[in-house]
């Protein structure tokens, strides 16, 4: 009975302190674990394990175990502790890159996109946020601005995954797509996906986005 | 009347606090969080879940409460543990059940077995779907809880020259306390501006940076969040006497006459708040209204699906 989903995980302590509808658990955690002289990226890393079980309950087809409202609830304790933690995860910009970052338009879905972001620029990445439900004229408009090397863009859902497109043909209609590597991710883009639109990397979680990240500008240098 | 909550994940928790804080505490006789892992996970000698249903009783987790409550509610707990309710509500002996449905997984898989079992027992059930439709019962016990939580009822006073909101009293309160939350946050609200007013409500209901939220399924193939949206609306524009949905469609059917019920439903899903109108979102909630108009007498609807004023 061992690959029971039921069963108790390592992650399980996070799933329960993730769930927390009043907030108080995922607060307590994460100053027990500074106190504790725990880097923050890595408690934010270790919470990130937690959403991911509770992502993987929520989709599993044979049992279905998370519903929308820990889905909810554990996207408002990640936000919780971002807001915590962030400031305390130093920012290096020691130059490895400058990065757009945004979900894209009829998409209000921020914590990946977030996460994602802190995670880049724990990395010592720049990052301009352009946020959540962005239009194709604003991404445009932030790569024409901003020249970044890297646009990454972020859709939960499928209805607006055609947006990711858009982007990358107003790039290339404005002729900026030269000069910017594209990235994209979410819960309903597939590496498939990626490619059909043209875009330079897909990346399945933060880490692997990182890695791909990584791997552009030690292109570009 | 004591009530005794069988929950499961921060949907169950929230829904307690609110209840226990908002003026039912005192009756809270005891809660026990039920969680899949702990039934369905076999052990020892207890067989896998599929005899769940054969043998319910011996499922009961060992440090199930020794407790007695008139008043069961069932919240978020797996559907697939549902047939454990019965053996729960004689080992309770309340006398009413109430299981309310705010995302499709905890829908009871034998609704109908659970509902006969538990009538033979005599023991009274409702599964209201989301908890905040809830608005009347037959049953004493619900009918009592109904005075504090359910479908949301606010007083609204405002003032009569500016048309602003300067106090609003939650008569009911949503499960969730969503309602009272939004309350919170409605003086100085111009009446004037409808679709403003109507806005407010949609994205404060489900607002997960306030203290209390809606946490119902919102899947648009099953909308149950987007409803209780719906009913906090017109909950709020009947507590201000502005026109709500359920005057939006019988002001259609004193202009139109007969109208088929599809058509009808095209005219009022959707429909913005303006002057004299306002739709609702979902075609669940039009269909609740419908259903209420009809058992009111206020409209009629005949077998070729049409509707008018009775």
């Amino acid at each position: 009975m061992a690959d029971n989903p039921l069963r108790e995980t390592a992650h399980s302590h996070m799933v329960s302190v993730l769930l927390d509808f009043k907030g108080t658990k995922i607060r307590e955690y994460c100053q027990s674990k500074l106190d504790s002289g725990i880097d923050p990226f890595e408690i934010f890393a270790e919470l990130q394990l937690g959403l991911e079980e509770i992502g993987k309950g929520y989709e599993d087809p044979g049992f279905r175990r998370y519903f929308n409202s820990d889905l909810i609830v554990s996207g408002r304790n990640m936000k919780r502790a971002i807001d915590m933690l962030k400031p305390l995860i130093p920012t290096r910009n020691d130059g490895k890159g400058l990065v757009v970052i945004g979900t894209v338009a009829g998409d209000v879905h921020d914590i990946g996109k977030t996460i994602f972001a802190v995670t880049l620029e724990s990395d010592g990445f720049l990052i301009i946020d352009t946020g959540v439900d962005v239009p194709c004229e604003r991404f445009i408009a932030a790569v024409r601005e901003n020249t970044p090397d890297i646009l990454a863009m972020s859709s939960l859902l499928t209805t607006t995954l055609p947006e990711m497109n858009a982007v990358i043909q107003g790039l290339t209609n404005a002729g900026l797509r030269d000069n910017v590597r594209v990235i994209v991710g979410g819960h309903a883009v597939t590496e498939g996906f990626a490619r059909s639109i043209g875009a330079d990397a897909y990346g399945r979680d933060s880490i692997e986005g990182l890695r791909k990240c990584r791997d552009f500008m030690r292109e570009k240098a | 009347m004591k009530i005794f909550f069988l929950f499961s994940g921060p949907f169950g928790e929230q829904i307690i606090n609110t209840v226990s804080l908002g003026g039912l505490g005192q009756q809270v006789s005891g809660a026990y969080e039920l969680r899949p892992e702990q039934i369905l996970v076999p052990e020892g000698d207890v067989p896998g879940p599929d005899s769940l249903f054969e043998n319910p009783e011996r499922y009961i987790p060992a440090d199930f409460p020794e407790t007695g409550a008139d008043l069961l509610i069932v919240l978020g707990v797996h559907g697939h543990l549902s047939d454990l309710i019965p053996c729960i509500a004689r080992r309770l002996n309340v006398r009413s059940v109430l299981y309310p449905i705010d995302d499709r997984d905890t829908i009871p898989e034998a609704r109908k077995t659970i509902t006969d079992e538990l009538t033979e027992m005599g023991v009274h059930v409702e599964f209201p779907e989301p908890f905040c439709s809830l608005s009347r019962s037959s049953d004493p016990l619900i009918g009592e809880f109904l005075k504090f939580f359910g479908r949301p009822v606010f007083g609204v006073s405002t003032d009569i020259s500016s048309g602003q909101i300067n106090r609003v009293e939650v008569l009911r309160d949503t499960p969730c306390g969503s309602a009272s939350c939004i309350a919170g946050k409605l003086a100085g609200a111009d009446t004037n501006d409808l679709d403003s007013l109507s806005r407010f409500c949609y994205d404060e209901q489900h607002n997960d940076e306030a203290e209390n939220y809606c946490l119902a399924e919102m899947d648009p193939r099953y909308p149950l969040m987007q409803e209780a949206g719906d009913l906090l609306k017109d909950a709020l524009f009947e507590g201000c006497s502005l026109t709500s949905t359920k005057g939006t469609i019988l002001s259609f059917l004193e202009r139109s006459g007969e109208t088929g019920v599809e058509d009808l439903a095209m005219q009022v899903v959707g429909l913005p708040s303006g002057k004299g109108t306002s739709g609702c979102v979902t075609r669940r909630a039009f269909d609740l209204y419908l259903r209420e108009l009809e058992e009111e007498h206020r409209i009629v609807i005949t077998a070729q699906n049409t509707v008018k004023l009775a």
